[in-house]
């Protein structure tokens, strides 16, 4: 999920039909330069080197999306396809969820099989903590900063869906990164991008990133 | 300058160039595979923009509880993309427009 919106320009995507490293490469309307679909950067054309904001896209079942945001409103086209729904989660050797942590930073990556199975994974890379969770079954995933003012903080699976900090005690909301109870009670975690990929596509353009199996 | 025949390879310096021939082949396929060197697959397809765009209560009837979607949140405004109206080439990226902001949904 991107912004469109370029050095002040609205820039409109459609698909080149062209593939590079077997992944989508974009073409915007306007410049009729090329993007990685996956990079989110302009690789050739008048945006060379250009990036395009990446926004904070949940991927989650419909039921899950629309009881937690009633004012919801959803795309109302036609269906090019019909595979995906959980049952794809009952596959998960072939993806992981990737976090962003901006261009030109090693992006690290969760088995989702590791975070079906754990709920709460911590992770240290690129210099940086970040705490990956999912409430169930793997949807939706989330990534949050773990350390908040200088403090590095280490979570565990907690009840229902809920973690807690170790060294605190304290109990924080797995979707949300909110604390809702004990000494941190009312602060945030800063949420990362990430996404659930194929784990072969992953590997493609971050191999530099580690994948914590 | 004197004409020297080359003489003809015998048949395991052959097998010993075909080897190499593939080593090298392999080397400079290696040191370009950073390179961007797209290739054109299928034909180029239109954008799409100003989607048709529904509410939950419609929405309801046509998507099954337990289809994926990507949703995002932009301002006050929540919006849900099927992933099964975002595959294949000629629905890969949906120009959109969200929370005032202008968004493509792609995954």
């Amino acid at each position: 999920m991107y912004a469109r919106t370029v050095k002040n320009q609205e820039l409109n995507f459609h698909v080149s039909g062209m593939l590079w490293k077997r992944s989508l490469v974009m073409r915007d309307v306007e410049t009729g330069s090329l993007w990685s679909h996956l990079l989110g950067k302009s690789m050739r054309g008048k945006l060379k080197g250009a990036e395009l904001e990446i926004l904070d896209g949940v991927m989650t079942t419909w039921g899950e999306w629309k009881g937690r945001h009633r004012e919801t409103t959803v795309l109302g086209m036609s269906r090019t396809a019909r595979r995906f729904d959980e049952q794809v989660w009952s596959k998960p050797g072939r993806f992981v969820y990737g976090v962003h942590l901006g261009a030109g930073t090693p992006s690290p990556a969760v088995a989702l099989k590791k975070l079906q199975a754990e709920r709460v994974v911590n992770v240290e890379a690129a210099g940086k903590r970040i705490v990956v969770t999912c409430s169930k079954s793997g949807s939706p995933a989330q990534a949050f900063e773990s350390a908040i003012e200088g403090t590095v903080l280490k979570f565990r699976q907690g009840p229902e869906n809920m973690m807690v900090e170790e060294a605190t005690g304290s109990s924080w909301s797995l979707t949300e990164g909110l604390c809702s109870e004990g000494k941190m009670k009312g602060k945030r975690l800063t949420r990362h991008s990430g996404t659930i990929s194929y784990r072969a596509a992953w590997v493609r353009f971050f191999p530099e990133g580690k994948i914590v199996e | 300058m004197e004409y020297l025949p080359r003489p003809a390879l015998p048949l395991p310096m052959k097998w010993e160039l075909l080897v190499y021939t593939l080593a090298a082949l392999a080397l400079i396929v290696h040191a370009s595979a950073e390179e961007f060197n797209p290739r054109q697959v299928v034909k180029a397809f239109d954008a799409i923009t100003s989607p048709e765009i529904v509410s939950a209560e419609q929405g309801a009837k046509f998507v099954r509880d337990d289809e994926l979607i990507l949703g995002v949140v932009l301002g006050k405004e929540a919006r849900a993309y099927p992933i099964n109206m975002l595959t294949n080439p000629t629905r890969e990226i949906i120009n959109d427009k969200l929370g005032g902001r202008a968004i493509a949904a792609t995954w």
